[in-house]
């Protein structure tokens, strides 16, 4: 009897189980809050401050690095409203992730 | 007062903040909240999240200094 008891909580605890874990799913979809990098730039761009600011990956091929820098180039134009300082930045960036990706997988 | 949550070797300057905004000392505040709104608005679009941080950064750091511009303590 008291195996059948056992049985019967499983049972029901599983229940819930399921039902919290489809509850959890169906949640809407919070919007989530990425925390801003701290500081200003660095003092000597490294490859990964060049990956961040084109929004790439360290190792990309250099494709996608000037596909990127065209992007964010267009975004921070300085003719329309962006800054010379963080247009070079971006051409620094472009630079940097051109000239060391050698072995980054790119076909040629 | 020194805002003692950034660490020394990250903060930002406030000349580093000007040039990033593309402001002077001279721009009044209006003016670089809009330069901020543009800068924003547009990486946010195409741009990075990390130069959407350093022009979030950068006028996070112009706000003090004209806020304790305009309240001399």
């Amino acid at each position: 009897m008291v195996a059948g008891a056992a049985v019967a909580a499983a049972a029901l605890a599983g229940r819930y189980g399921i039902l919290a874990w489809q509850a959890f799913k169906a949640r809407p979809p919070a919007a989530r809050m990425r925390r801003f990098y701290e500081g200003g730039f660095q003092t000597a761009m490294t490859r990964r401050e060049a990956a961040l600011i084109l929004g790439v990956r360290e190792r990309v091929v250099a494709e996608k690095v000037k596909e990127a820098h065209r992007r964010v180039m267009v975004a921070n134009h300085p003719d329309a409203g962006g800054s010379h300082y963080l247009a070079s930045k971006i051409n620094e960036a472009k630079d940097i992730l051109l000239g060391k990706s050698n072995n980054s997988g790119s076909a040629f | 007062m020194q805002n003692a949550v950034r660490k020394a070797g990250k903060s930002i300057t406030e000349q580093e903040a000007r040039q990033i905004l593309g402001v002077t000392e001279q721009t009044s505040w209006e003016e670089i909240v809009q330069k901020y709104d543009k800068l924003f608005e547009n990486n946010a679009k195409a741009g990075s999240f990390y130069l959407q941080s350093k022009v979030h950064r950068a006028k996070e750091c112009l706000e003090e200094v004209y806020r304790s511009k305009s309240t001399p303590s």
